[in-house]
């Protein structure tokens, strides 16, 4: 819960912000002419404010680059701004989800979550963390759909030690597996709400239609991903020839240009060049419905091509969306309202793209049963625009809008920085952007015609329908087609079993015992009793109380605020559960878990490669596999003590979706020569479910079975 | 790959450079002026987008409401968009009339209503319709929406922020409508018309429940200010309270506009597509004309010394939630840039403030950790403010207890140069970072020259962060972080919640 004091005080800003819609008076467009008065004079009279003349806009000016190449083929843009001291920058590298094979869908994306978030060789993300935050600096890493981008700020007194860890996480990204993990629930977890937003489903579906290679993240492509997977992405991509490194602020040329040569002259690649970022096709027409039932209201939109930044037409297509639907003045927001429409919001906008043509979107929410009259509405108001010329004041108001979208963010010079390394990158002119305000400033009612008429044909427009129906008729003929967009859901995975697999898994294992005490002393535990005492992040307390004898005996004591008292019990094959009062047979889920849990006693699991039946493979050189039937559990090792650090498994429950634990294990203690965790963090799909703090651990008690598995 | 191969060349960027070579070319690109009447603007030229950022900045807030009439300030920020004695009526003396006749009538009733004896209802019920009469009229001359349409024709933006001691009426202007913005803003200052003021009185009255009551942190800030200040006026609620809103009237609003939001009163801060000559001429031309009156009483209120620790417990909060504040100096005081460090020790960067690792990280007994070294506001003495939101199965208690541990550790010995280090370069980023657009620097101009006088002190308290020393840490952490001058609000939770579908225990 972020706590914004300011924000939360002045919830009601609002309340004096320009937009409420007009009061109940009726408008009275009288000129505003002062009045004669006989009261004293107030000085000379200010204009009328509809008499003001106003100057055209000005093109803004764009700033100088400089621009070089390293011998190692990187090309550098600096741009000097002395306004503060903070210097900015980011690398922008040639890939994107673009060139992902369908069945690694999630790839680019987990790929580049993890540069920064996995650490770098020499640094863990923790000690990153730490030094960044001394620093007052930021580094920040993504791949979007055909850009990838690492991306830094720093106070200028400290750019040194800035950029030397950012030259670590773009030339030596370490993707270490727990952060991997992490990174792969919080990808699963954006899977498996992506449907929840009807807007958003809209907006994606509306454009797969037009554009239909873009593809999205599924559980069956995100899951199987290993460590080696995003690095072979990352070095097929990560290179010096197929990087623009951009750095705009308080520094002086010369010498930001010989650092940057001696940081980064000596990252090397023999990589192949990437070949160009495939053309997308664009398509036109035809009607999709997609059947949300949760929805009252439907959400209709209609697209067609908008257009390329180089698009000597998209600028008037520009003009023409803001003159069908932005704003307070638009044909559609001043159309009278019918009875017979049950339409709201309704507005159009038109954005033209770097790679893909953009799109002339029209939108708009509509009472049940009336999807229809969206489309009808926009036909109607387009039909206008294809038949006459619109009036010099629209095209006057619709062009100011526009410079001021495009033209607002050009006052941060550490973003049009970055937006001239993207003119670089998509082999665009420096000055496209201001080019494009010229072509705006020239639209003509003329050309707004033109372009309605060649551009803006009924038939052209893809119409997307989100709501609960169950068909859709379109106002143009015929019907919509259904889109399913029910999300696939996880297969189940395996790791490779194989000797090599196996001896480094045993040697990790072994390891692990040497560390906590010795197999020896691990393989004379007769029994163990653990009591720990949870919080739950939610709210609440769990306290647990386990019990083992061995082999396979457990018995798990626990009163938990939400639950009350639940003692489960197993013997490795079956079990029970009970309240105190009442018992039951042990089932899935529930026995899963209870023979998981088994499994992960601190003894048992690093004596797994005793136990017939078990096998233990490395998948990196921290982590192995540990399987039994099919029960799989991950163990991280800390790589400086042996110990395990954490430990990764599913947890079943009986709604589908298996739900991924990882628990941290901290505060290792000695009891009776043997070292085991006192504290433990549990997540939940990459949030914070519980905290643990072990209270008590007795070894070689003498418990009895017999003892265990009475039932209450 | 060695690294020590290159650490010499970075070198290079460790320059021990003076403070004025930091800022140059802001510096360079900034005017500041002031008009006869007291208007003082202060304009940084930058011509990277076709807009400018304006920020005009009156030092008016809930502090200066009168006794009687909180919410006052609050209510003017939608009161002052409502047209002006030239914009939004069709005539302008005749809807004067009206609004005078109305007050006038309001008037009499409040005398009815105030006189000894009983009132005599069959006169309130005739003045009342003299009202109705009234506002009618002139209801039928006015339009409160041609202000807002001028302005959205611009293309401008205009908001207003509303806070303790200062209100932001905030702008986006295109850059070739700038004499707009003037021509607008001039009007508002030199005669508005509060032509909907009461429908806005009586909607703030309303709607006073979900704004104010229904959110807990504005409950729980409420507390703190309410009980750490006894007699200053920084223990108003900024949003009022229902029962004064509801009698709020428009003379009173009138008479505080008049009092407060004069020319000597108001710094203007405009960054953007403007040359200073150009602001100043539009500047002189519809600003100048303005009257110059008094500048407003000031506030001589001294807040009692607090002599011992003060506990509220709030019940009945779906999140429990703790605010600690301090009492310490205003802005002006020598140790300002001090604690400015400490909030940088406890607050910065991600993880590593020292509240944010201990109370949320390491022991997690809270879910999150704000500090503000200003609550709520800065002009007069006032709070250093942590306010935290308590990690469930925890107390307020916990959460209070670890934060008077980290504060202990600060007044047990100087810190260590690396946290210093971090904590200056938190602070000083919070400034610089800021000043990266028009809206920022115009803010910051605003604000700076509002408070200050002179803008150039945004560039030395940025340079005298540097300064601070772990032993000066050390002494104001002693002086104002202590027990006697300690408030604390604690939100407590009501019975455990219910949590959804167990799993992930052992």
């Amino acid at each position: 819960m972020r706590l914004a004091l300011s924000a939360a005080l002045l919830a009601a800003a609002a309340f004096g912000q320009v937009g409420m819609p007009p009061p109940l008076v009726p408008s009275n467009p009288a000129p505003a002419a002062r009045p004669a008065r006989s009261t004293a004079p107030r000085g000379p009279a200010a204009p009328a404010y509809k008499e003001l003349k106003y100057p055209a806009l000005r093109l803004p000016e764009a700033p100088q680059a400089a621009r070089f190449q390293l011998s190692n083929g990187m090309k550098v843009v600096l741009l000097e701004n002395h306004e503060v001291p903070l210097i900015t920058g980011g690398a922008l590298v040639k890939t994107g989800a673009v060139y992902e094979t369908a069945n690694q869908a999630g790839l680019a994306t987990l790929t580049g979550a993890l540069i920064r978030g996995g650490g770098s060789r020499l640094k863990t993300p923790d000690e990153l963390e730490s030094e960044l935050a001394a620093l007052g600096a930021s580094i920040d890493s993504g791949i979007g759909e055909t850009m990838g981008s690492v991306t830094f700020s720093t106070l200028k007194e400290n750019v040194a030690p800035t950029l030397s860890l950012f030259h670590d996480l773009l030339t030596t990204p370490a993707f270490r597996s727990d952060r991997l993990d992490l990174g792969k629930s919080a990808v699963m977890n954006s899977i498996g709400r992506r449907n929840d937003d009807a807007r958003q489903v809209l907006r994606r579906e509306l454009l797969h239609a037009v554009h239909p290679q873009t593809h999205q993240p599924e559980y069956g492509a995100v899951a199987p991903l290993r460590r080696t997977d995003l690095e072979q992405f990352y070095r097929r991509y990560f290179f010096p020839a197929n990087t623009i490194l951009v750095v705009s602020g308080d520094f002086r040329t010369e010498e930001m240009k010989g650092a940057l040569e001696v940081l980064f002259g000596g990252w090397k690649s023999d990589q192949a060049p990437v070949p160009d970022l495939p053309k997308e096709e664009t398509h036109t027409g035809g009607a999709i419905l997609i059947a949300k039932p949760d929805l009252r209201l439907n959400l209709v939109a209609m697209g067609a091509p908008g257009g390329t930044y180089l698009d000597p037409d998209a600028a008037a297509l520009d003009v023409t969306a803001t003159i069908l639907g932005a704003g307070a003045r638009s044909r559609l927001r001043r159309r009278p309202a019918r009875p017979t429409e049950s339409v709201e919001n309704i507005q159009a906008e038109s954005y033209p793209g770097f790679v893909t043509a953009g799109l002339f979107a029209v939108t708009g929410t509509a009472g049940p049963g009336a999807a229809a009259d969206v489309v009808t509405v926009a036909l109607d108001e387009l039909q206008k625009l294809r038949t006459s010329e619109p009036t010099d004041e629209e095209v006057r108001i619709a062009r100011e809008m526009i410079w001021l979208r495009v033209g607002e963010g050009l006052d941060n010079p550490a973003r049009v920085a970055l937006a001239i390394g993207a003119a670089d990158y998509y082999g665009y002119p420096a000055d496209y952007l201001q080019q494009y305000l010229k072509r705006v400033a020239a639209v003509t009612r003329a050309d707004v015609l033109r372009v309605a008429k060649e551009k803006l044909e009924p038939s052209k427009f893809t119409v997307a329908v989100v709501g609960n129906l169950r068909t859709f008729e379109d106002p143009r003929g015929g019907s919509a087609t259904k889109v399913d967009i029910t999300i696939p859901p996880p297969p189940t995975g395996r790791t490779a079993v194989d000797t090599t697999t196996l001896d480094d898994g045993k040697k990790l294992l072994e390891r692990a015992q040497q560390a906590a005490g010795g197999a020896a002393k691990l393989a004379a535990v007769k029994d163990m009793s653990i009591k720990t005492s949870y919080s739950i992040a939610r709210g609440g307390k769990d306290d647990e109380w386990d019990q083992w004898v061995a082999p396979s005996t457990l018995r798990q004591d626990g009163t938990a605020t939400q639950f009350g008292r639940l003692i489960r019990f197993t013997d490795g094959t079956n079990g029970w559960i009970s309240n105190g009062y009442a018992s039951g047979p042990l089932i899935n889920p529930g026995l899963q878990q209870s023979l998981g849990d088994l499994i992960r006693l601190p003894v048992n699991l690093l004596l797994s490669d005793r136990v017939p039946g078990r096998t233990v493979a490395a998948i990196d050189d921290e982590t192995v596999e540990i399987r039994q039937g099919e029960i799989v559990t991950r163990v991280v090792f800390d790589p400086k003590t042996g110990l395990p650090s954490q430990l990764h498994y599913d947890l079943l429950t009986d709604r589908g979706q298996p739900i991924l634990v990882q628990e941290t294990l901290s505060d290792f203690r000695d009891v009776d020569g043997i070292k085991l965790p006192f504290a433990t963090t549990v997540f939940q799909n990459g949030t914070k479910y519980a905290d643990g703090v072990v209270t008590e651990i007795k070894l070689n008690q003498g418990l009895k079975v017999e003892v265990l598995q009475k039932r209450p | 790959m060695s690294r020590i191969a290159f650490l010499a060349p970075l070198l290079l960027f460790v320059r021990l450079a003076a403070p004025a070579q930091d800022f140059q070319a802001l510096q360079k690109n900034v005017t500041d002026f002031v008009l006869p009447n007291g208007l003082r603007f202060v304009v940084a030229e930058r011509h990277g987008a076709p807009t400018i950022a304006v920020r005009m900045y009156v030092r008016a807030g809930s502090v200066n409401d009168p006794s009687g009439q909180s919410g006052l300030a609050f209510l003017l920020q939608r009161a002052t968009m409502e047209g002006t004695e030239t914009i939004g009526t069709r005539d302008a003396a005749a809807e004067r009339k009206a609004l005078e006749g109305a007050e006038e009538a309001l008037d009499r009733i409040a005398a009815e209503r105030n006189k000894s004896g009983q009132p005599d209802e069959g006169k309130i019920a005739a003045l009342k319709l003299e009202v109705a009469r009234a506002n009618s009229s002139a209801r039928s001359l006015g339009n409160p929406a041609e202000f807002t349409e001028a302005v959205m024709d611009g293309g401008i933006s205009w908001a207003v922020q509303p806070a303790a001691e200062a209100t932001m009426v905030e702008s986006t202007v295109p850059s070739n409508k700038a004499e707009l913005w003037f021509l607008l803003a001039s009007q508002v200052l030199k005669q508005p018309v509060f032509r909907h003021f009461y429908e806005d009185r009586d909607d703030l009255a309303t709607s006073y429940q979900n704004r104010v009551e229904n959110i807990a942190l504005t409950r729980l800030l409420n507390a703190l200010s309410a009980t750490a200040f006894t007699a200053h006026p920084y223990r108003n609620r900024i949003a009022g309270l229902p029962s004064d809103i509801a009698e709020l009237r428009m003379n009173e609003a009138r008479q505080f506009f008049n009092r407060y939001w004069t020319p000597g009163n108001i710094t203007v801060g405009i960054a953007g597509d403007i040359t200073p000559a150009e602001a100043k001429r539009l500047a002189e031309h519809y600003f100048g004309p303005i009257a110059a009156r008094p500048l407003p009483p000031a506030i001589h209120t001294v807040e009692p010394e607090q002599k011992g620790p003060r506990t509220v417990v709030l019940a009945n909060s779906a999140q429990p939630m703790l605010a600690v504040g301090y009492q310490r100096p205003d802005q002006f005081d020598r140790d300002d840039v001090a604690l400015e460090v400490v909030r940088g020790i406890l607050a910065s960067g991600g993880r590593s403030g020292w509240l944010e690792h201990d109370l949320v990280e390491t022991k997690h007994i809270a879910s999150s950790v704000q500090i503000q070294a200003n609550y709520p506001g800065g002009r007069y003495p006032h709070l250093f403010a942590i306010v935290a939101g308590v990690a469930g199965g925890h107390t307020t208690d916990e959460v209070e207890k670890g934060i008077g541990d980290a504060i202990a550790r600060l007044q047990a010995a100087p810190v260590d140069e690396a946290t210093l280090a971090r904590a200056r370069a938190f602070a000083r980023q919070n400034i610089v970072a800021r000043l990266n657009d028009n809206a920022g620097i115009a803010t910051a101009l605003a604000r700076i020259a509002g408070e200050y006088g002179d803008w150039h002190r945004l560039l030395t308290t940025a340079d005298d962060l540097n300064k601070v020393t772990g032993a000066q840490v050390q002494v104001v952490a002693l002086k104002y972080l202590t027990a006697a001058r300690r408030t604390s609000v604690h939100m407590d939770p009501p019975p455990p919640v219910v949590a959804p579908a167990r799993g992930g225990s052992r």
